[in-house]
Order: C-alpha cells, then structure tokens, then sequence
C-alpha cells in the first residue's frame, strides 16, 4: 500500500506543525527532512494496517480545524500557529482514537526527526544549560 | 563519567571479531535466498531462535543430537546494527514494530523478529523466578512439584556462567540509572543495580536497537553461533507454518521462505521431536494452525505492561551514556504488583515521551540531555486472548483490570514524587485527563486522583506469558510437566507460553532456564531413550 501524493502532502503540513524549526533549540525542522522519502519507505516495509492507520491520521489531521477549533477548514489553510493549536488540541482531544492517531504520526515522524545527523548531535553529544520554553507549559487551548 | 559518542565505528569493528562474524560455512541458511524448495531430516527442530529456542537448541546438540533451528526473521549480524532506531525498528521488530495488543487500549508490543529473538532488543536483565511464583504455580495449577526452585537452579547457574550475569559497573552506571537510586533510596524503595547478561558494555545504551559491540549476550552472539558450532544449522527468514503430525506424533515443520515473492516451501523432518519456541504470540497459533485443539490454547495471556514518566531537572542527566537499563526496585513487587526500572530512550523515541508539540515540544527534546525516564512495570491480574486474525495474523487482546489500573497509579505517584525530590523542574505524567506538565510537588496529588481508566494512560508491552499453559491434565492446559503437548509425546513447548501466571519480574533468565530444564527433561525422557 503506497501514499498518494495528496497524503503525502498532508503529511509533510502535519510534520511541519509538529517539529517546526527552532533555531532556539538549534534543532533542524521538519521542514528541511525528506518527508516523502521517509513515509515511501516506510510504507513498502511496514503491514498494510499500519499504512491505513497513517492515511487515517493524516486525513483526521488535515480536518482538525473543523473537529477542533469548529472552523471549515483544512490545515493547510491555517497559518503555522493555528494549525499547531489544532493539532494540539487533537492530541489531547476526548476522543482516544483521535488523540492516538496524533501520537502514531509524532511516535513515525520522530524517527525521522532525530534521526537527522544535526539533530541526534545535538540531542545527545551537546551537554547545554536548560533552554526556558517560551509559553506556559501548562496552558492547554 | 563522559559520554562515548560519537562512537568510533571503523576503529571499534575493525578492532574487534564479533561471534556472529565467523560462523561455520554452510551453518546459516537464508531462505529468502537459498535454492528452493529445501527437504532436510534432523533428530531436532527448534522452532524460534531466541531466549527459549536458541537455549534448547545448544543444549540438545551438546547432547550429541542433530539440530535445525527455524528462524521467521534475518539475521542482522553485529557489524549491522545501527544508532538509528526507525532502520533498526523495520528490521529486527515484529511487524516493523507496529504490532500491538488490541483491547481497551492499543499497546505496543516488543517483539524481536530475528535470529536472537527479543533477546537481540531487549535489555539483557537477568532475574531468577520468584519463589513465590513457583509456590503459585505448584499451589493454584497443581504443577506437583515439577517445576521447583531446586530444579532451575543448576540451569540459572549455568546461564549465569555462560551468559556472564553481573550488576551494573559504576563505568557505565550513567546518570539515569545513579539519578534513580539515589531517589529510590531515599524513599525506602529499596533500589539495586539492574544484573544484565553482558561482557565489556561501553554503555551506549543502544540495547533496544541490537548492541553494536556484542557486549550484550543475546542469542544471536551465544547460544545461536555456539549450537551452530556445534553443527546445528540455522534457517532463517523461514516462517513455519505448520508442524506435521502424524500417528499422533510430531515428524517435522512445513512452511515458506520469507522472500520478496512469498514462494518456495521449506520441509525440515524430525526425527526424534519437535522443540516449539516460537514465544507467547506465535507458538499458540502455530500449535492451531497444525490441527492441536485444547480449550486452553490461546487463553491465559498475561503481560507486564510498562507505564513510563519522564522529568527535567537543572543537571546534564546524560541518559545517553550507560546501561540501557541500569537500576530497579522491586520492593513493591510483593505488596502492589509493580516493579521500578529506569529505561534510557533513544533520541527516536523521546519525542514521543514528550508533551505537546510545536516549538514546545522541540525546545524540550533540546532539552533533551537533561531528562530522566523511569517506569512502573505492572505484574498484571487481567488475563488475555491469543488468537489469528482473519488475515492470518496474530491477534492479543488484552485489557487491564480495575485492580491492575490502581497499581500502576499507585506507582506512577512514586515516580512523581521522587522526581520532584531529586529537583525536576517539570514532571510529565503522561496521563489523559492530567495538565501534560506538572511543575509542583503539590501537583503529585493530581497523579494521584489520577482517572483509572486504562485510555488515560500510555503502555508498552514487553514481557508476555501463558496462552498454552501447563498443566498435569490436558483439562487444564496445553502442555504436561515433561513441556510435551498433551496427546503428542514428542512435540515439546519451551518458551513462555507454557507459563501458568506472569512474574512481576523481567522474564529472560526463567524463560532460559525453563528451556534449558525441558531439554535436559526431554534428552533423558524414556520416549525418546526408546527411540534412540
């Protein structure tokens, strides 16, 4: 089972919104890793339930604004701070098959994310004093 | 204590000659290249290359027996193990490691799909079996005295020997692991250093994703290359798909080459008996898909399921260097069903630990150095289901108990607590319906009113048991005290299956020790001195 380019689309958005780039962190985005590639290969490795589950995800993730935040619209659509205020409350949305489609697509795009050279460096081989995160942790929408 | 990475790949591998580097010419047969179809005759064939199976297949052929050992998955060899988890996931997990107990909640599930087994992924800890699992087996399951602490004993001492059982080293403690006994002290847990099967770790905690050192002795570099030595042969990427029965008797395994085409059948003929090995999800399905019915078969499945949480603190914890798994605490193991392990996540993996996502969620995986991560690991009361699946596949289902949920709160509170003691600056519960992060000792209390409902809570599975438990009578389970399947004398099961309740400790050590018991049982039962 393959992704369509649309999916494939849907993924690198949904990607993007989860690992945006930081130059703070100093950790390179999802914006700058082979995305498609990555899911290609993925695809052609993995059961085909596992594919299905990922073409769910992806399609519950680009109408997550409607499921959300009651706008229609698509991810996509919205500016980077919106959609990550929608994926946000997907993942930790009542509904528990919602919020584990979000963290299967965090849990597949993690390995690629840290997988990157730059990034597992800085992860692992940078000791550096604790980085403030920039809003509240506690706020959730 | 300072970090090894980036380790020095060329100069480590060139310098060194892993076991699984020289194996006997002819030993390894790669079915998913090999000519086909393949028709060979052994005394023995052991299903399943790990724990159970690489065990029973060295100590028959010790005994002087010819052995074919049956392997699903490749064999990824030392020098091929990677940092990187998602290569290492694809390859050495079962299903690409998408596999997952269904039920009230989706749990993944950690299962080798390799020559090794799960051993080549796991955290090679060794712990005997409890002795009051065993009084638990003799008292509710009337296992008679067969299987007694004085009977494994010899077979822990051996593996011990064998496999080099000690504690953690302070050379490779690692900040995690010292972080958690210092706190777990202090709270009367009671902490020790995790003993692991392990020669010369460098502490890249790279055990989840196959030890590139070999310092780990999991089956693939000990009792797989030492029974080939022996003149066991090995197939592997082979999928059994039935053992063949006839005259109420085992006489081989049918099944196919695992390669791209899906073609080709591999027939191994058994002389004297067939091992089954094949773990706690296969070997039930493989024992139906060859005509053995028994109303216990599939049934009983228990787990240990694991519940981790994650803290910030000030100081560079480094969890990236040291033992994998280096300190526990079983002191609630008797009173509340749960044991304490620390566990070093790869950089894969401790995104998915993390709160939230967006900037957030990056600025703490940049954090990422100054993070902890220890588990409650649940000795579970539910039991589950082993079944196939319409498609074929192997399906558990599997929910926690009321009973079960109290404990792991109650363990999960603990962690909470020593956290903020040790200083952490966020705590991350990991529990639905909780804020994502808590920043004050006075919010363990909401970890404690925590919902008891298993979707609250995020799980991984990683110890599995019974689903074709023993029993003297074939009315109460699948197998006799001698690990025959009942009604066929020569058709044994050694692996975890037979297992009538799980252990609330890690099962390795007994799931060998067990294996090694039923071969010795199996080498000098009169059955097979008659055939001899």
């Amino acid at each position: 089972m393959k992704f369509t380019p649309g999916e494939l689309r849907s993924a690198r958005i949904t990607c993007e919104a989860i690992f945006p780039q930081d130059d703070v962190a100093e950790l390179v985005g999802a914006e700058h890793l082979e995305v498609e590639n990555f899911l290609n290969d993925l695809a052609s490795q993995v059961p085909w339930r596992a594919v299905l589950a990922l073409k769910i995800a992806f399609l519950v993730c680009m109408v997550s604004p409607l499921l959300t935040l009651g706008r229609f619209a698509t991810l996509g659509s919205l500016t980077p701070e919106h959609r990550e205020k929608a994926l946000y409350k997907l993942l930790y949305h009542p509904n528990y098959f919602l919020r584990q489609l979000v963290a299967v697509i965090k849990g597949v795009a993690a390995l690629l994310y840290s997988a990157h050279p730059a990034n597992r460096t800085r992860i692992v081989d940078t000791p550096r004093p604790l980085l403030q995160l920039i809003r509240s942790p506690s706020r959730v929408p | 204590m300072t970090s090894p990475y980036p380790i020095d790949e060329a100069r480590l591998y060139n310098a060194t000659r892993f076991a699984d580097d020289d194996l006997p010419e002819g030993s390894v047969i790669d079915c998913a290249q090999a000519r086909l179809p393949i028709d060979e005759a052994y005394d023995f064939v052991v299903i399943g290359s790990g724990a159970a199976g690489a065990v029973a297949a060295h100590e028959l052929a010790s005994a002087g027996y010819s052995v074919a050992i049956a392997e699903e998955g490749p064999y990824i060899r030392t020098r091929e193990f990677k940092k990187e988890v998602g290569s290492a996931f694809l390859k050495l997990f079962r299903d690409g490691s998408f596999q997952a107990l269904e039920g009230r909640v989706f749990m993944p599930v950690i299962q080798g799909r390799c020559v090794g087994g799960t051993t080549v992924v796991n955290s090679a800890i060794a712990w005997r079996t409890p002795e009051d699992v065993i009084d638990e087996w003799n008292a509710q399951f009337g296992l008679g005295g067969a299987i007694t602490s004085r009977a494994l004993e010899p077979h822990f001492e051996a593996l011990e020997r064998d496999l080099n059982v000690h504690a953690v080293v302070d050379e490779i403690l690692g900040g995690n692991n010292a972080l958690f006994l210092k706190q777990a002290a202090a709270v009367g847990l009671h902490p020790t250093r995790i003993k692991r099967y392990e020669r010369g770790c460098k502490g890249t905690t790279q055990c989840l994703t196959g030890c590139p050192t070999a310092a780990k002795q999991g089956m693939n570099v000990t009792y797989v290359p030492w029974t080939l030595a022996l003149g066991g042969r090995l197939f592997c990427n082979y999928r059994v798909e039935r053992i063949e029965l006839a005259g109420g008797r085992a006489v081989g395994v049918i099944g196919s080459a695992q390669n791209p085409n899906g073609k080709g059948t591999v027939r191994l003929r058994a002389k004297r008996g067939v091992i089954l090995a094949a773990s706690t999800v296969q070997s039930p399905n493989i024992l139906r898909r060859s005509g053995v019915r028994n109303k216990h078969l599939g049934q009983h499945f228990q787990t240990h399921p694991g519940c981790g949480m994650g803290a910030v603190l000030d100081q560079d914890v480094n969890m990236y260097f040291g033992a994998t798994q280096g300190a526990e605490s079983i002191h609630l193991r008797a009173s509340d069903r749960i044991k304490f392990e620390t566990i070093a996540m790869n950089p894969e993996l401790v995104p998915v630990r993390c709160p939230g996502l967006g900037v957030d969620l990056v600025r703490r995986i940049g954090n990422a150095r100054h993070l902890a991560i220890w588990v409650t690991i649940l000795r579970s009361q539910a039991e589950g289901t082993v079944s196939q699946g319409w498609t074929g596949r192997d399906r558990v289902v599997f929910s926690p108990t009321k009973s079960d949920m109290e404990h792991v709160r109650a363990g999960q509170v603990y962690l909470a607590r020593m956290m903020f003691d040790a200083g952490a600056r966020e705590v991350w519960p990991g529990i639905y319906g909780l804020p994502p992060v808590l920043t004050s000792p006075d919010q363990v209390k909401l970890v404690e009113e925590a919902p008891l409902e298993p979707r609250a809570y995020t799980f991984i599975a990683s110890h599995l048991f019974g689903a074709a438990r023993m029993a003297p009578q074939a009315s109460g389970g699948v197998v006799d005290t001698t690990f025959a399947v009942h009604g066929l004398p020569n058709l044994f099961l050694v692996d975890s299956s037979v297992f009538p309740t799980n252990l609330g400790v890690n099962p390795q050590h007994s799931i060998m020790a067990m294996s090694r018991l039923a071969t010795h049982r199996i080498v000098d039962s009169p059955p097979l001195q008659a055939l001899a």
